[in-house]
């Protein structure tokens, strides 16, 4: 699946990133600790985090994610949005919990 | 990072890699305070200014393999997680001083974990460096110099395989009889 398809289905709200390239999505990680996320996260993983500093772009730029979700309402910092346009990382924002995000996912077979 | 031994550790490297003679890491459990602290002192070349300037940043780094760096702002996130603040001095030439402070009982502060491996590690693997471990715990005060352990030794290397066996025997049991009261 690719991302914006994902984007559309989930129902998330977009707030970096918005002009790249669409990636596809293999997998997912799930993970607030980045030390952690950044020892076992693969390529075109989606990330599901509560985390919104600007340090998971950091950690998203090293692994080569497709994309970082970040769950519960919490909102993206704006120096985290900054880079991730610098950065070309997208960044979605959703309400619903990590609990209920992973399992829309599952349901969409990633 | 799972514990704070592994950011001690990973702060120490630094210091290593600031081609540092002397490290001095000080760790001080006050319960009655509530204050978890410690401290890494080098005598390292210091940081530069425009790194120094953007030190939490994670895109801020010296690497040259890649363009982020997390040690720092890693741990910064985790003091401000937990209601304290990461201050770091630094001066050419002289060295660097770090020094992170949180809630002790703060749900989110990470355990301490195997800090006696992480200073087994670094003096071992960095045989030719003065390290200075103290740990406080309330009152309570340890301190291993690695220097008296080389006086006695006479000669014999710190990575032979019995000092390494008595220098995690000798630091385990220091820092267990802290906490007895």
């Amino acid at each position: 699946m690719n991302i914006s398809t994902l984007n559309d289905l989930l129902d998330l709200k977009q707030v970096g990133g918005n002009k790249l390239e669409n990636r596809i999505v293999e997998g997912c990680i799930v993970g607030d600790l980045l030390s952690v996320v950044m020892g076992k996260a693969k390529n075109n993983n989606i990330w599901v985090t509560i985390q919104s500093h600007v340090n998971i772009i950091a950690v998203a730029s090293l692994i080569d994610i497709s994309g970082i979700i970040i769950t519960e309402g919490f909102k993206a910092d704006v120096e985290t949005i900054e880079k991730a346009n610098e950065e070309n990382i997208k960044v979605f924002e959703s309400n619903l919990s990590t609990y209920e995000i992973a399992k829309q996912l599952v349901k969409l077979d990633i | 990072m799972k514990e704070l031994s592994l950011h001690i550790l990973d702060i120490a490297q630094n210091s290593v890699r600031a081609n540092a003679s002397k490290i001095i890491i000080n760790i001080s459990e006050n319960i009655k305070k509530n204050i978890f602290q410690f401290s890494i002192k080098d005598n390292g070349s210091g940081i530069e200014s425009d790194i120094f300037k953007n030190i939490k940043n994670p895109f801020t780094t010296t690497r040259t393999t890649r363009k982020v760096g997390l040690g720092i702002p890693f741990l910064n996130d985790t003091c401000r997680l937990c209601n304290g603040n990461l201050l770091i001095e630094t001066e050419i030439g002289k060295g660097t001083y770090l020094e992170a402070t949180m809630e002790y009982n703060n749900i989110d502060r990470p355990p301490l974990g195997n800090i006696v491996s992480t200073v087994v590690g670094l003096v071992i693997s960095n045989e030719k460096i003065h390290f200075v471990y103290i740990h406080k715990y309330n009152e309570k005060t340890f301190e291993f110099d690695v220097n008296t352990i080389k006086e006695i030794l006479d000669g014999i290397p710190l990575t032979d395989f019995k000092v390494i066996e008595w220098l995690e025997n000798y630091l385990t049991e220091n820092v267990i009889q802290l906490k007895i009261k």
